[in-house]
């Protein structure tokens, strides 16, 4: 059946231009048809009256003389006029005067009457036209002429006319056809094209593609650009939509996550494809019905997902809930629930969405580093404890030191002096020389034991800060110096000393150590100069001590801070060998370091800052 | 020698010390009125009339507690502890005479109200000189309640 809905826009262009003209045409032809029929029927029924008035007029005398053989030749000559079926004269009685039959094979034909007050009347049928019309001679009706053409000139006409019409009509409707095609070109191949793409983008999700863009700006131009504007729209956002897929797949697949829906109302839960093996189940195994769902959980965790309805978050609607399972192979998983729930516009639950993952590992693990944690914990505390206790027995050697071991000292020394007190005069002056090297042996075993004492308690002493002048300090440990030095040329140089944060009493042992030590290796100047002062190192204060003394090889200055290192044998200089480890302890406790430049002979210099330096303070702020 | 005329308690577990110490003192002339405590206990025995010393004649003579503070039994900070806090005894000077300089030593001896605290010095002169000087501070110099 035909179907104008069904063609494409090119048949309908085609066929509405062929319609339109060929309408145009047929209305057109038509009129002229009926204008050209109407006067050529005229013409004739005027052809035909003069017909019979010249055969009216030339049978005349033929009537009033009684004479049929006359008007009989003269309607003879009608067969000039083919067209003429037949002639009659009739008296005006009506009887038949003479007659001409173009066929000769004609019988007479009944007058038909004229209207009163007429001289002539015609009338036509579908064949033929007929006219009647009165013979007057000198206004006295003296015939009747009747002649009948036939209409063959006026079919003639009409056929001519009929296929001239036709065959402008099909020429119109060819060149209708060719102008259409040519209009197609410029105006519905695009569209044609663009109806193309559509499809193609419809049927194969192709966004890449593009329809053909036209020369124009008309509206087909504008509509393929929005159409193409509207693809490329498309295209990006395919593009993010499937990126963003791979993405949340790779992740749901990587991660275990699985991601359903529930529908409330019908009970219906969907599920993606990660969700089956959360739950131990062949892909597509699960209906799909709440129902069941339920029944895959641990009877206590059945109702889960109600109560996770119930609780959720009445503004944002999230939830997060947990649930065990028991697989086939009839281990128990617990899986975690998160997501949302939509309400209608009253504010009831309709429906959820969330994502489930498997904690079982996860909730194992916790467990381990919970009891990881206390074993560590418990060993800590043991280790504590222990250290603690070393610490305390630490403590009460270095007590016992310091009162244990300095008793058989004073012993030894005490007997000794008795001895040479009380038997002084019998012994001999070898054995006295004996009994002074013993009280000298253990006066310095003596010193080592006060300064080993110093040494451990400078490491068990907490820092009490407090901004010092230490000049202030200095002139302290100058006062217990130059008591230990009195007798010697010694020229002290103390520069201004600025005000740190330290603790007075362990800087004050620094100085001390430094200061004495100094004295000490420049015994054999004269005068001795020693010098404090403090300078910029980098930024830095550093406070320095300076004396003219024997100095030290700077070979051996990674020793220097040692415990029992010494630079000097005993014989020249004496010492334990403690004193400097004492002030380096001291100094490391500030956050400070202390190190010494010295040349054999020519002096030594002793630096040390009380206080970390600046970028390490920035950093740590 | 009778009880009460025990002038200076000795304190010392230590029988060189006690050897010492006496030495030093017999030198300036005190060592005649001497009461050697080995431990804690005999200490507070004799000082409180306990024990062995119950049956001493009544009247307190004892004008110095020379303490030693590492002592067996009860320690020398417990001894000052019930010297110093017996209404009968606290007046007694209580001099601690020990090895140990320990900070925590001394700050606790004076709390407990000890009246002078003293480091045995291990040099035998300077330890003399100051046995010397105490005894004499002590002794002569110091006054006290009959």
């Amino acid at each position: 059946m035909f179907k104008i809905g069904a063609r494409s826009i090119k048949q309908k262009l085609t066929w509405m231009n062929m319609l339109v003209s060929s309408c145009a045409l047929i209305v057109a032809s038509a009129a002229f048809a009926t204008y050209e029929l109407t006067t050529f029927q005229q013409t004739m029924s005027r052809n035909l009256s003069i017909q019979a008035q010249i055969v009216g007029s030339n049978c005349a005398s033929a009537l009033l003389f009684g004479d049929p053989n006359a008007a009989q030749r003269t309607l003879s000559a009608l067969q000039a006029a083919p067209h003429i079926l037949s002639a009659a004269i009739y008296t005006p009685a009506g009887a038949l005067f003479a007659v001409y039959w173009r066929d000769r094979a004609g019988e007479a034909l009944p007058l038909p009457p004229i209207p009163a007050g007429q001289k002539e009347m015609y009338w036509r049928t579908d064949r033929e036209m007929a006219l009647v019309r009165s013979i007057e001679f000198q206004d006295k009706l003296i015939g009747t002429v009747y002649i009948r053409s036939d209409m063959h000139e006026l079919n003639y006409r009409l056929t001519r006319y009929a296929g001239a019409v036709t065959a402008v009509l099909l020429l119109s409707l060819l060149v209708a056809f060719v102008f259409s095609s040519v209009i197609q070109r410029t105006t519905v191949r695009p569209i044609v094209a663009l109806a193309e793409t559509a499809r193609i983008v419809t049927r194969e999700k192709k966004y890449s593609i593009r329809a053909p863009v036209t020369a124009g700006r008309d509206e087909i131009a504008v509509l393929i650009e929005a159409f193409n504007e509207m693809l490329s729209q498309i295209q990006e956002r395919d593009t993010a939509l499937q990126q963003a897929h791979e993405r949340l797949n790779l992740a749901l697949k990587s991660s275990g996550v699985g991601t359903w829906s529930w529908d409330i109302d019908a009970g219906a839960l969907t599920w993606d494809d990660y969700m089956a093996p959360l739950f131990g189940l062949e892909p597509g195994a699960f209906s799909g019905k709440y129902e069941d769902f339920r029944k895959l959980l641990q009877p206590a965790d059945r109702d889960c997902l109600g109560r996770a309805v119930a609780d959720a978050d009445t503004v944002s609607g999230s939830y997060n809930t947990e649930f065990r399972i028991k697989h086939k192979d009839d281990s128990l998983h617990v899986i975690s629930a998160r997501g949302k729930v939509h309400r209608d516009e009253s504010g009831r639950p309709v429906r959820m969405t969330g994502v489930c993952w498997d904690i079982t590992e996860r909730q194992r693990a916790e467990e381990q580093i919970r009891e990881l944690n206390q074993t560590l914990e418990r060993r800590v505390a043991d280790r504590t404890s222990e250290l603690e206790a070393a610490n305390k027995e630490l403590e009460a050697f270095t007590y016992s030191v310091a009162h244990d071991l300095r008793a058989p000292l004073r012993h030894i020394q005490g007997f000794s002096a008795a001895l040479t007190e009380d038997f002084g005069p019998r012994l001999e002056p070898g054995a006295i020389e004996h009994l002074t090297r013993i009280v000298e042996s253990t006066r310095h075993m003596g010193c080592l034991i006060d300064d080993l004492l110093s040494l451990a308690h400078v490491g068990r002493q907490e820092l009490r800060l407090q901004a010092t002048g230490l000049n202030s300090i200095v002139k302290e440990v100058l006062r217990d110096v130059a008591n230990e030095t009195q007798g010697r040329n010694i020229e002290w140089r103390i520069a201004d000393l600025p005000f740190v944060d330290c603790d007075p009493g362990l800087v004050k042992q620094v100085f001390y150590n430094l200061f004495a030590n100094a004295a000490k290796y420049t015994r054999p100047r004269n005068p001795a100069i020693i010098e404090a002062a403090h300078t910029s190192l980098n930024g830095q204060s550093v406070i320095f001590v300076k004396d003219n003394g024997v100095g030290f090889n700077m070979k051996y200055a990674s020793k220097l801070f040692g415990v029992f290192q010494r630079m000097h044998r005993r014989e020249d200089f004496e010492g334990t060998g403690v004193g400097l480890a004492t002030a380096q302890r001291i100094v490391h406790k500030h956050g400070g370091r202390i190190w010494a430049e010295a040349e054999l002979d020519k002096g030594a210099t002793f630096f040390f800052s009380l206080a970390p330096p600046e970028a390490a303070v920035e950093e740590k702020q | 020698m009778t009880d009460d005329a025990i002038e200076i308690l000795l304190v010392e577990d230590d029988p060189q010390d006690v050897q010492l110490t006496l030495r030093a003192l017999q030198g300036e002339n005190l060592g005649n009125r001497i009461e050697i405590a080995r431990d804690g206990e005999e200490a507070l025995d004799f000082l409180f009339r306990r024990g062995p010393h119950a049956n001493r004649s009544n009247g307190n003579h004892v004008k110095l507690v020379l303490l030693d503070l590492k002592l067996p039994k009860v320690d020398g900070l417990q001894v000052l502890r019930e010297i110093k806090s017996s209404p009968e005894c606290r007046s007694i000077p209580v001099v601690v005479l020990t090895s140990s300089g320990e900070q925590r030593d001394i700050v606790e001896s004076y709390k407990l109200g000890v009246n002078s605290y003293i480091q045995k010095p291990v040099d035998i002169a300077q330890f003399r000189q100051t046995i010397k000087s105490l005894g004499l501070y002590w002794m002569v110099v110091n006054r006290q309640p009959c």
